[in-house]
């Protein structure tokens, strides 16, 4: 096994290193990369440090499901190939090339769902968007260079403030922008024409993991009848089936729990009051709680989409309504 | 390949390869090769595709005839796909035909009502004597021939008083069609017939001729007029086989029975089915003739154990076949087996399960002509075997171990009647050592919910049993909701036990998941918008509560006062007996028994498959890339 490569360092250097690389797609280029280092002699071996390689980088991140999709893909790539080997190098050496080429690839994803939604905004038109997606932003971006006028809402969404980071980045591009409070979407939603959400994970029924807030987004979008569209490069699709918010891998017994209420009323720093609970009352007095709080943990950061809110899917392999997912999924994973 | 493999980049140069062959058994594809074509690994699209890749051995005139004889059975309704064949074979064609199409409009009121039913039975009388096969014939010798005397004297004993009866009757002969009346004539006629008819009402009787006729007559004709005799379900005992038999054998009761029971929007449906041997050919293994019976008096239910059960049949019939000189098995054994599909259709209409199964067993007959008796006898069995291990008994593990995953601590979860795959899972679970509830909810008239809660309770799993009615009322502590399916059928709707499309509309309307667990070879090709295109109509006895079949229930029983006071000592005599019990005498009364029903696709969260989770619009992208061999 190659215990001298330390897979999950080297992806989180990828990552710091080129912002603009998915969670998913920095996976399966560490996982090249071990391939690369792998001293492994037998099949088996091989596949066990693949395997071994690919629960770490999972365990090692909290949110997980968009490199979990990437692992997974990967890990159904090299199963597919080893029924018939040659060569155990040579064969080695043709994932390496291929997996390059997957990575290579993927930014070109990027620009084909780009080039498939301009299309759908238009001219004159009011944008809602979440919190901060590569492939949003891009679109956006191409819809501004073919000359679409339009404005675009975003959310600020708090934790990760990835809202300012997308305001920063459309505004560059010329495109009007105002950042919105995550709490004002049923506010401005009569004046949007449209809803455009990025996607952690596009699940097995055409539902959606994405950025806390998106589910709600969907609703009010619903309720005012506007259409909610997801953008979703084609390696995001993951093999999950979530019934419903706490059926997601992400969910566990501390999010969102009730604590107990031991909060110290005279101390202002160091209480453990859960944000639903006593943030209420004690808002002022446990801002900087709540916040430690978040960050713990016990706030999720992503919820699910089911797809009877979603209008469409822009993806790599064309515009599919959420059943056309599952159609996809099947034919690659079966 | 398709569009994603090559956008993304993973396409390897070998996948066409992968597809084509299964990886590590290439050999599956020789036809002879005793490794059979669902190969032991679980991994079922390999399987899919070695068998779909096998060239076709036709070569022969007889050969390419074969498979052309499956694609027509194919192509018919997997419910009764082997009707026609089985009418041809016995003779019934021209019976029964003609009548069935005849009855609508005899019962629709035409004014000369009194004409068309007599020259109807006149016509049965000839037909009966046709159609009736001398054995069913001596096994009730004087069943038929007293009934036939009777009911055609019908019409004119039926009139109470009986110059009008005897009007009617004189009439007839030389009575012209209805058009080439004059409007005198035909006021006449009206006239005549009110007269009749009111005088029939002053005597008591049903207003119909017809009805009155069917009336005084019972007690003579070989059909009982009590139900509970006319019950399957009191089978087997040589009383009620020789009841039976004589019901069957003078179809003319029964038909005369189905013209005023029959109910309008489901006319088009098969009347319901009773156990019966009489008919049956005398050749037929006692295998399948046994499958069959226990399927008509529901001793074997469920698409499950109804599939399995005929597999195994078919695999003792084939095991036993005797090649008849001049052929091959290969080439002759569908000739064997059509009559023993045709009977288990006549038992009860064939489940969406059997219908693929026995599209499965006969694609791969028609596939292997070419083989030697014995070689092909070994295969067909093993093919059968396999069919049973992979898409049945190792597909149920799977669904299992899949459905654990859905299944937490602390849940309540809702199902409806019993499903093996439903049992299997909750069992597993409690196995396991997940902490849950389970509520069952059951209805009339088959009460099926009390096995899986014998089971669960014997397991200690903690239950809660309702009936369908106080669903409204459990549903708001349930979490999930776990069904069994009869079908999946291309629009993605689900046909089960009739009542589980409340309980998935229960379940949706409170946004509560709904998770059905279905096979892959469940799935069906055919589209249905609703429950009335096709279905299945029970045993109407079984919703009336007498004393043989109440099971255990007196819900419909009125009180012994309300009783007292309507009908007195007539009541009384019969005490014990519900309400429903004389419902073939009462006039407007009908009952309808529908077994299953249609929930729509939109009502089902999931559907749990051994090829994973898939939402239920994704069983024809199953149907299309996984079990292309189910389409041949």
């Amino acid at each position: 096994m190659s215990k001298d490569f330390d897979v999950v360092a080297n992806y989180k250097s990828l990552l710091l290193n080129s912002p603009e690389l998915s969670m998913p797609v920095a996976a399966i280029q560490s996982l090249v990369e071990l391939i690369k280092h792998s001293n492994a002699t037998t099949m088996s071996e091989f596949m066990l440090s693949i395997n071994v390689a690919s629960q770490l980088l999972k365990s090692s991140v909290r949110n997980s499901i968009s490199l979990s999709a990437g692992c997974d893909l990967f890990l159904r790539f090299v199963t597919r190939n080893s029924q018939d080997v040659a060569e155990f190098e040579a064969w080695k050496a043709t994932l390496i090339v291929r997996g390059q080429s997957f990575v290579e690839k993927a930014d070109a994803c990027r620009y084909k769902i780009a080039e498939l939604g301009v299309p759908f905004i238009k001219d004159g038109s009011t944008i809602l968007i979440h919190a901060h997606s590569r492939v949003v932003s891009l679109l956006l971006q191409k819809a501004a260079e073919n000359h679409k006028r339009f404005k675009v809402f975003v959310t600020e969404s708090s934790q990760t403030h990835g809202g300012i980071r997308s305001a920063k980045v459309l505004r560059a591009a010329g495109i009007p922008t105002t950042i919105i409070l995550d709490a004002a979407v049923g506010y401005v939603i009569d004046k949007v024409d449209m809803v455009l959400v990025g996607a952690e994970g596009v699940v097995e029924n055409g539902g959606l993991i994405n950025q806390i807030g998106s589910y709600q987004m969907a609703i009010v979008a619903k309720a005012a009848n506007k259409p909610f569209y997801a953008v979703a490069e084609s390696y995001k699709f993951v093999r999950l089936f979530p019934l419903n918010q706490y059926d997601l891998p992400t969910y566990n017994a501390d999010t969102l729990s009730f604590q107990e209420l031991n909060v110290d009323y005279d101390s202002k720093a160091d209480d453990s009051g859960s944000v639903s609970s006593s943030a209420l009352s004690q808002t002022a007095l446990h801002m900087k709680t709540s916040e430690d709080q978040a960050s713990q943990g016990s706030n999720p950061l992503v919820d699910y989409t089911p797809p009877n809110y979603i209008t469409l899917l822009f993806t790599d392999l064309g515009v599919l309504t959420p059943s056309g997912v599952s159609d996809e999924l099947i034919k690659l994973y079966l | 390949m398709d569009p994603k493999k090559k956008t993304v980049g993973f396409v390897p140069d070998h996948d066409a390869d992968t597809t084509t062959s299964p990886g590590g058994s290439n050999n599956t594809n020789t036809v002879n090769s005793p490794v059979s074509a669902f190969s032991n690994t679980p991994d079922l699209s390999s399987t899919t595709n070695s068998t779909t890749s096998t060239p076709n051995p036709a070569g022969s005139a007889a050969a390419s005839s074969q498979p052309r004889s499956i694609n027509t059975s194919g192509a018919r309704s997997s419910y009764e796909p082997m009707k026609s064949s089985y009418e041809e074979q016995w003779g019934l064609t021209p019976t029964s035909r003609p009548h069935k199409t005849a009855s609508p409009r005899d019962g629709s009121g035409f004014p000369a009502k009194e004409q068309g039913g007599l020259n109807k039975k006149e016509n049965k009388v000839k037909t009966s004597g046709l159609g009736i096969q001398p054995n069913a014939g001596s096994a009730s010798t004087d069943g038929p021939q007293s009934s036939n005397s009777t009911s055609s004297a019908g019409p004119a004993s039926a009139g109470g008083p009986p110059s009008s009866g005897n009007k009617g009757g004189s009439q007839k002969p030389s009575a012209p069609s209805q058009k080439s009346m004059t409007k005198a004539e035909r006021r006449e006629l009206q006239e005549k017939q009110k007269a009749e008819k009111a005088a029939r009402v002053s005597a008591g009787l049903p207003a119909s001729g017809k009805k009155a006729a069917q009336v005084l007559n019972q007690p003579n004709s070989g059909f009982s007029p009590n139900p509970s005799k006319s019950l399957a379900t009191s089978f087997p005992g040589a009383e009620a086989e020789k009841a039976i038999a004589a019901a069957e054998s003078t179809g003319q009761a029964r038909r005369r029975e189905k013209l005023t029971k029959e109910i309008g929007l489901f006319a088009h449906l098969d009347p319901p089915k009773f156990a019966n041997t009489a008919l049956a050919p005398k050749d037929l293994h006692p295998a399948v003739v046994h499958a069959g019976l226990q399927m008509a008096q529901f001793k074997i239910c469920g698409a499950n154990a109804r599939c399995v059960a005929t597999l195994n049949a078919f695999r003792k019939a084939i095991q036993d076949y005797q090649t008849p000189p001049n052929t091959t098995l290969s080439r002759h054994i569908q000739t064997y087996l059509n009559p023993h599909i045709s009977y288990l259709v006549t038992c009860r209409p064939m489940a969406v399960s059997m219908g693929n199964a026995i599209r499965y067993l006969k694609y791969e007959i028609g596939k292997n002509l070419e083989l030697p008796d014995e070689d092909a006898r070994a295969l067909f069995v093993e093919k059968i075997d396999n069919f049973i291990r992979d898409r049945i008994t190792m597909a149920d593990q799977v669904i299992t171990s899949l459905g654990l995953q859905k299944i937490q601590d602390g849940d309540v979860i809702l199902t409806y009647a019993r499903s093996s795959v439903v049992q299997g899972l909750l069992l597993a679970a409690h196995a396991k050592g997940i902490k849950f509830k389970v509520i069952v909810v059951d209805s009339r008239p088959r009460f099926e919910g009390k096995q899986l809660l014998r089971a669960l309770a014997a397991a200690g799993v903690p239950c809660t049993y309702v009936l369908l009615t106080a669903i409204g009322h459990v549903m708001r502590e349930v979490n999930k909701v776990i069904l069994g399916a009869h079908s999946l059928l291309s629009n993605g709707a689900l046909y089960s036990r009739a009542g589980t499309a409340v309980v998935a509309m229960s379940a949706h309307e409170r946004k509560i998941p709904v998770i059905v667990c279905c096979e892959t070879y469940k799935f069906s090709e055919r589209v249905q918008l609703d429950s009335f295109v096709q279905n299945e109509i029970g045993n109407p006895d079984e919703l009336v509560n007498d004393q043989n079949n109440n099971f255990g229930h007196s819900s419909t029983r009125c009180h012994p006062s309300v009783r007292g006071a309507n009908s007195g000592d007539a009541a009384s005599a019969a005490a014990g007996a519900g309400v429903l019990t004389g419902w073939r005498e009462s006039r407007d009364l009908k009952l309808l028994n529908l077994l299953y029903d249609l929930t729509p696709s939109e009502f089902v969260t999931v559907v749990i498959t051994e090829v994973g989770l898939i939402p239920c619009t994704s069983v024809p992208v199953i149907l299309r890339e996984f079990l292309p061999m189910m389409q041949q």
